[in-house]
């Protein structure tokens, strides 16, 4: 790949060298031509007149390429490199029209004028934009699917890791949840809601052309956390624009992998034109938006008195007073966070190459301590013509280089660092006189001290991805062009951990080092034949080609334990004396595809698309390797219509619906085939070897299919000063990747299984509205809302089931049942709290359990008795209304944006508060615990302080710690000044912004934004070890040279 | 020149092309994992295989070992702090119950993997006195697997054939009498074609005085007593292998797959951290130093697991059941230790202590938990370190089948063998032979051990112990046996829940 670039680089600037069609010779040369023909064409004309100027943009920018015609003639030329035309005219009266796509035409009279110099302004009616489509683009009036799109101004308004967290919130149907706010931390995006159980639920990212399911894990090299984002190896500033195809109509053409949506990157391409060089550069501060308020020494050693009292034992705190209020350990483990944001662009070319060479830097200092994420890339995009333009040829290549450091959060089990930060006794010291960190037992059991839990681990991914696509087309008639591209996907991913005596894990294992690598090799070929062909009022646009892909992931992973030495740096694997057993793994797909598209447009009125995919895929059963498929789109351009003609505010009007079938394959491989798995027994304390099957091969298993109906309409009214677009959709996934349950007695636990259906139902509203638009003042407003509902239909033989979690605190994950919304929590309804011996006597109560100031839950099947056949549906993660409102006011050189965006109608299980806030606990607790029941207090919201209370079958799998999710966030405020252009400095803005300013919610945890399940379907809306987010102040310049 | 470079690079990018493109459409999986269709074949395919069956008894950290300690704590005579352990004493599991789905999944899993060495071994290229020892072997197991499940469930679903696809699955339909009749059946080839003893690198396998013994014992649940006694005779008087003089050798790791001991689970973490003894962790009391309670020299400090305030201790009663002198109460209980929340000091059991655990800065010096400690090891320099095996077996079992035989009508000394473990235990011998008093003796010797609600089952005193230990009053027919899983239930149609549940 990186060779044939350098090829190809060479090539052109051997081009450059020698050739006698030097850019600048040939431009100069047509140039001069253009003057001779204009020359002529004007021959005989009596009074003629030399018109010359300059060509800018509103920017200021020099525009190449402008069409300049005499209205009623067909003298014309257009503008060259630097934007500068020459023209002779008839008269005075002669009028010139300038148009340029993207741009309004300008019509002008020459009058006694000799010099005319146009600022041409961008097409407030961006309906002839053109949409990138899966294989291709359209015009966006032709568009016959439900597409979003969002462009590189709304992906660079405030500093982002990742392109999924730019996305979030910018386009109807699609949520983007941040799962851990740590830097470079996983982000999860749902396209019209999770429509699978099991199967992997995040959509397809097209990166140039190159599909890549982005699976966090399959990419991770492992770690005591969860695996950080792959797509954050991808520099969001090099992006032009992402659209997010949501129905059938677009996601059919990607086949057996469309059914979760399809996100289309692109990225930047050079223009015809002066080398333009851009750079932008921020620098931000970022700070906890939230502490959790936790008991100080005094009130943790009240607690504890509490705790001791309630089991008989004597007072272990004779005088809590004399405490004082301790350590806080929050504020000790945070630091003030930061961002350095660099980008550096260079674009051009002449009319048969162009280039963009862009560099990134950014660097992510987290709010927790220890904790960065650090990203360098550089991007080469290149597009040459040649043999008559007949021939192109265009790359597009990325490599980039990631480090993160992190620490032990959002992994839902004991010893992460949130968990012990929280809970650690505040009664402290830090360190010991001597300057040593102090080690106190968490829970009375492991010596930890969070500090040292943060600063002293060492855990450092360091990754490198190289992601490129190398296209050759042909124009073989003037109608039809053959494409073929080979993509190619590069990641390595390494991970060194270790664990000083300072750390729990290092004491308990006497230090430990661990080493992991990922290599991934993805290589796509694609050959396409387009045709395109207008035959009076029909026009054809038809599609077909041929796809191959393959995957191939390796990894492994040593640990070692029993180091002589602290010292990271001089401690070898081979140094440990106890080393421990490696793991290694490698999985392989590949992936045939036929496709075909068809778009018929006729008499510019009715669009008709048709679509079909065949895939055959290696990971599905021997009898169902290969599948079609299909989808139809049908589009109505009302606005065409003579009967719409007389309707002069409604500018466009297009009615549209779709109706496929796309499908889901993101299972881990082999999963059709009976398995033999190893392990190891001992005899006479040698290891021996040991293999038994632990899988029952399934040779029907197939992929899930996903038939999508979509309605839409598009309006534009007031001269499109007004645009809106609804979408009703109904998702139907049926043969769902489900690990049904087998009966044990088989010896199998479960099988993955085609089983079930389910339903995403929902309606989307998009709107871009100019509500002002004066010479120095515009004001520009977009909202976009969707609402969701999303069911299990049917599970067939599989009874509902909870979805295991990695927690120990007792409750369960996800209940999965027919009827309820995928994600959804069952347990005990919370009722209040017992206030006396007597009423637990005559209502249904915990037999044996329950005592007064404990609590109490409804007897859901009215038995008299509360037990486990009590449990209910206690609701569900699930956003009903998702909202984005973007606005922009431009004053003169000022701008200011306000991008606010919300979510309404979910639930979040606050786990972290069902250990620290549960009253029974031997570890800190939030203060809200000080309004525990007691004799005293008997109006109490919390129960008693206990410490033999029962917590974990009931009080923890009860809805008191189910919590409305419902939030409203300002994500950004900025405000910029564009300074007035001087020579050398085409543009240049600074600009000041904060993100994440504010959150309205009534959740109590850190944020409401959160969810320990990852990228899974399952298990979402779990606060557990969550890092917590930042607020970011950023102060930025962009300049443009 | 520039048409040579066209020509050529032209040529270079269509050939890069042509070689991603793949000559043959072939869609067939390259898997990471081995075939079962291609295994089963040489001696060493069948002696992995067969190591293979040995694995469920202790695959997860809620193995085997630990589920039958938490189901002794639906009769009472233990408890915890940990949730399983809590809510079997209130008697609140039920069918859906996580501790039970793993136990009978781990006791099948087990099954499984031995009807696929028993179905593939004929048809190995192996060796024939290794195809039949290795026959022998798997048969034990299954009937091992089969009797940890019949004392739980009794009427169980019986499969004797490898599970290779998916739809049809086994009835319960008689199940109780199948599995017995399998059990007996299996272990009498055992019997015969296990060797006396094994040693080298296959000690830790079963040998034929494992198997005679393990058929006495699925002869008392038949209820078969006289062959129970001559099985349980023959054992005792010519198996060669004594009661060990010394209690504690059944959990020394020194003695290993030795003497009394028959058949163990193998755990040893530094050689293989697959195979370690997680119920160390269990029964640790947190604030434990690590040190020899028997020295009381300080400890390591980190050998301790402490999850929770311990997570399965027994309940006060329990204890109270063995008299002064037993020489079994410092094997089978750590009744005192330095204690980490208190500096150091010693802290001692005592009955009527205030608190379960001396807490951290406390000025008691006492504690109620009854802690068990033999499989708990001392200083071995973190939790995870340990080399205990799980014993299953030994030739106690086989003297007190025998008095249990014959209490019940069998004829024999079976006064002589109840005595046997009670001389080696330090106590008095019994003038006489009641059923009583073998049911209190099991529950002397076994303490700890996970068999407590099996036997009280076998001896029809399930009620009967609930109230004694808990005070809650129910009914035996239920409560004598767990309810089988509900996610067999669901799953498999042919299968019946158990009375009651």
């Amino acid at each position: 790949m990186l060779l044939t670039l350098l090829l190809v680089v060479s090539w052109q600037t051997d081009l450059y060298a020698n050739s006698p069609e030097n850019p600048e010779d040939g431009l100069k040369a047509k140039h001069a031509f253009a003057k001779r023909t204009n020359f002529f064409a004007g021959k005989g004309s009596f009074r003629e007149i030399v018109v010359s100027g300059k060509i800018t943009d509103q920017a200021g920018a020099s525009l190449p390429g402008v069409n300049i015609l005499v209205k009623g003639t067909s003298t014309g030329t257009t503008s060259d490199v630097s934007g500068k035309y020459t023209l002779r005219v008839a008269n005075e009266s002669s009028v010139l029209v300038f148009s340029f796509v993207g741009y309004t035409s300008q019509e002008l009279v020459v009058g006694s004028r000799s010099t005319i110099d146009v600022v041409m302004a961008e097409d407030a009616r961006a309906l002839e934009e053109v949409v990138v489509i899966g294989y291709g683009t359209v015009n966006k009036s032709d568009l016959t699917g439900s597409v979003s799109s969002i462009g590189s101004k709304e992906i660079r308004a405030f500093p982002v890791q990742s392109v999924d967290q730019a996305l979030s919130s910018r386009a109807a149907g699609v949520v983007v949840t941040q799962a851990s706010g740590a830097p470079g931390g996983a982000v999860t995006v749902r396209v019209r809601g999770a429509n699978s159980i099991q199967a992997g639920s995040e959509p397809l990212y097209v990166i140039d052309g190159v599909p890549v399911y982005s699976d966090n894990d399959a990419s991770s090299s492992g770690g005591n956390r969860v695996s950080s984002n792959a797509l954050a190896s991808i520099n969001p500033s090099d992006i032009e624009s992402v659209e997010v195809l949501k129905d059938a109509s677009g996601t059919s053409i990607y086949g057996s992998r469309g059914s979760n949506g399809v996100v289309l990157i692109t990225t930047r391409r050079g223009k015809a034109g002066n080398t333009k060089i851009d750079y932008e550069g921020s620098h931000s501060l970022q700070m906890p938006a939230k502490l959790m308020d936790m008991l100080n020494a005094t009130e943790y050693a009240q607690y504890q008195n509490l705790r001791a009292i309630s089991r008989g034992q004597s007072v272990p705190f004779a005088n809590p007073a004399q405490l004082g209020e301790g350590v806080n350990w929050q504020e000790e483990t945070m630091r003030t966070g930061s961002i350095a944001n660099h980008q550096l662009s260079f674009t051009g070319g002449n009319e048969r190459t162009t280039f963009a060479v862009m560099g990134g830097y950014f660097k992510n200092n987290g709010i927790i301590k220890n904790t960065d994420f650090e990203r360098y890339s550089l991007r080469v995009n290149l597009d040459s013509r040649f043999l008559n333009d007949k021939l192109r040829l265009g790359v597009s290549s990325m490599i980039s280089r990631t480090g993160t450091n992190a620490v032990p959060t959002d992994r839902g089990g004991p010893g992460g660092a949130i968990i012990t930060i929280l809970g650690q006794s505040p009664i402290g010291p830090v360190f010991n006189p001597d300057g040593s960190y102090t080690f106190e037992p968490y829970d009375g059991r492991f010596l930890t001290n969070p500090l040292a839990e943060v600063q002293e681990v060492i855990d450092r991914d360091q990754g490198t991805r190289m992601l490129g696509n190398l296209y050759l087309q042909y124009q073989i008639t003037k109608d039809l062009s053959f494409k073929t591209s080979l993509g190619l996907d590069l990641v390595s991913n390494n991970r060194v951990t270790y664990y000083s005596d300072l750390t729990r894990l290092g004491r308990e294992r006497t230090r430990s080092y661990e080493l992991g690598t990922r290599d991934i090799t993805n290589i796509l070929n694609e050959n396409i034949l387009n045709y395109s062909k207008a035959f009076g009022v029909h026009q054809f646009n038809v599609l077909a080609g041929y796809t191959y892909q393959t995957d191939n992931n390796r990894f492994a992973a040593v640990q070692s334990n029993g180091f002589s030495f602290n010292d990271f740096s001089i401690n070898n694997i081979q140094n440990g004396v106890l080393p421990q057993i490696p793991v290694s793994g490698k999985r392989q797909w590949v992936l045939h595809s036929y496709l075909a598209r068809v778009n018929y447009n006729l008499m510019n009125k009715y669009l008709f698309t048709f679509t079909v995919r065949r895939d055959g895929s290696s990971r599905f059963g021997e009898t169902n390797k290969w599948a079609a498929f299909p989808a139809v789109a049908f589009a109505w351009k009302l606005s065409e219509e003579g009967f719409m003609k007389n309707i002069t505010q409604i500018t466009d009007a297009k009615f549209r619906v779709s109706y496929g079938v796309t499908g889901n394959s993101e299972i881990q491989v082999g999963q059709s085939l009976a398995s033999l798995g190893t392990s190891q027994y001992l005899l006479n304390d040698n290891v021996v070897p040991t293999v038994a099957q632990n899988r029952v091969a399934n040779p029907n298993l197939r992929w899930e299919s996903t038939a999508m109906f979509n309605a839409g309409l598009d309006f534009g009214i007031l001269d499109d000063k007004v645009t809106f677009t609804m979408d009703y959709f109904i998702n139907q996934t049926r043969n769902l990747l489900l690990n049904v349950a087998l009966p044990p007695s088989s010896g199998f636990g479960t099988a993955l299984q085609n089983a079930g259906t389910l339903q995403n139902r929902g309606f989307e509203f998009a709107t871009n509205v100019i509500a002002m638009d004066k010479k120095d003042f515009r004001w520009d407003i977009s909202a976009n809302m969707s609402l969701l509902s999303n069911k299990v239909t049917d599970l067939a033989s599989t009874p509902s089931f909870y979805s295991f979690v990695g927690s120990h605190l007792g409750p369960e994950g996800s209940y999965v049942s027919v009827g309820q919304p995928l994600g959804g929590w069952f347990g005990y309804d919370y009722i209040g709290l017992w206030q006396n011996a007597d009423e637990i006597a005559r209502n249904p109560s915990i037999a044996g359990i329950d005592k007064p100031g404990y609590p109490r839950y409804r007897d859901v099947n009215g038995d008299g008795t509360i037990d486990i056949s009590d449990r209910t549906y206690l609701g569900d993660p699930n956003p009903r209304v998702v909202l984005g409102l973007n606005t922009t006011l431009r004053y003169k050189g000022f701008d200011v944006n306000i991008f606010v965006r919300g979510a309404y109608g979910q639930k979040i299980r606050n786990l972290q508060a069902s250990e620290h806030a549960d009253g029974v606990g031997n570890y800190n607790q939030y203060r809200a615990v000080l309004d525990a029941w007691s004799p005293q207090n008997t109006g109490a919201t919390r129960p008693i302080i206990d410490a033999t209370r029962e917590f974990p079958s009931f009080f923890r799998r009860s809805n008191f710690f189910i919590e409305n999710g419902s939030f409203t966030r300002l994500q950004n405020l900025s405000i910029g000044y564009t300074l007035p252009s001087v020579k050398h400095i085409r543009s240049a803005r600074v600009y000041v912004s904060g993100q994440n300013l504010f959150v309205i919610t009534k959740y109590t945890g850190f944020d409401p934004e959160v969810s320990n399940g990852g990228q899974s379907p399952l298990n979402r809306g779990d606060d557990y070890d969550a890092y917590p987010r930042p607020r970011t102040f950023t102060f930025g310049v962009q300049l443009g040279f | 020149m520039k048409n040579a470079a066209r020509v050529f690079l032209s040529a270079a990018l269509t050939g890069s092309l042509l070689l991603a493109t793949p000559s043959c459409k072939n869609l067939t999986e390259q898997p990471d994992f081995a075939s079962p269709v291609s295994f089963y074949k040489t001696d060493q395919d069948m002696l992995a295989a067969a190591n293979g069956v040995y694995r469920p008894f202790n695959q997860q950290w809620f193995n085997t070992y630990y589920n039958r300690c938490v189901f002794d704590c639906a009769l009472g005579t233990s408890t915890g702090y940990e949730k399983g352990p809590q809510y079997y004493k209130q008697g609140a599991y039920v069918a859906s119950d996580e501790y039970i789905q793993a136990y009978w999944g781990d006791n099948y899993d087990g099954i499984n993997r031995a009807n696929v060495v028993i179905d593939a071994t004929p048809n190995s290229s192996a060796k024939a006195d290794l195809k039949k020892r290795i026959n022998a072997e798997a048969r034990f197991l299954r009937a091992m697997y089969y009797y940890q499940l019949y004392v739980f469930f009794e009427n169980i679903p019986v499969v004797d054939k490898p599970t290779r696809e998916l739809g049809s699955f086994a009835s319960n339909e008689g199940g109780k009498q199948k599995a017995l009749d399998l059990m007996i059946a299996d272990l009498k080839v055992a019997e015969t074609d296990l060797p006396a003893a094994f040693t080298g690198d296959d000690l830790g396998r079963p040998n034929r005085w494992a198997a005679k013994t393990l058929l006495a014992k699925v002869l008392l649940e038949a209820a078969q007593w006289q062959p129970a006694a001559e099985k349980a005779q023959e054992v005792i008087s010519q198996s060669g292998r004594a009661l060990f003089p010394n209690f504690n050798d059944l959990f020394d790791p020194a003695m290993k797959n030795m003497g009394e001991r028959l058949f163990e689970v193998q755990n040893n973490f530094v050689k293989s951290p697959a195979n370690f003894n997680n119920m160390h962790a269990h029964f640790t009391p947190t604030d434990w130093d690590g040190g020899d309670p028997n020295t009381l020299a300080p400890g390591d400090g980190v050998t301790a697991a402490g999850w929770g305030d311990a997570w399965i201790v027994g309940d006060v009663a329990y204890r109270a059941m063995f008299q002064t002198g037993d020489r079994r109460i410092p094997v089978t209980f750590m009744e005192q230790y330095r204690s980490k929340n208190v500096g150091g000091e010693v802290v001692r059991f005592s009955p009527t202590a205030n608190s379960p655990f001396v807490a951290p800065n406390s000025a008691e010096r006492t504690f109620k938990n009854v802690i068990f400690q033999k499989v708990i090891e001392y200083n071995i320099g973190g939790w995870q370190n340990t080399r205990k095996n799980y014993l299953l077996l030994r030739v106690a079992d086989a003297y007190l089948a025998h008095a249990e035989a014959v209490s019940n009508g069998a004829s024999g000394n079976g006064l002589a063998s109840l005595n046997a473990i009670r001389q080696r235990a330090g106590i008095p011998a019994m003038g006489a032979l009641t059923k009583d008093a073998v049911f209190d003796e099991y529950m002397r010797e076994y303490a700890g051990e996970g068999w407590t609600f099996s036997t009280a089952r076998r001896f029809g005193r399930t009620a009967d112990v609930i109230r004694r230990f808990t005070g809650r009053t129910v009914d035996n027919a239920k409560f004598r046996v767990l309810p089988i899983p509900l996610v067999e239930i669901n799953a498999n149609a042919n299968v019946k829940q158990n009375q009651g549940w």
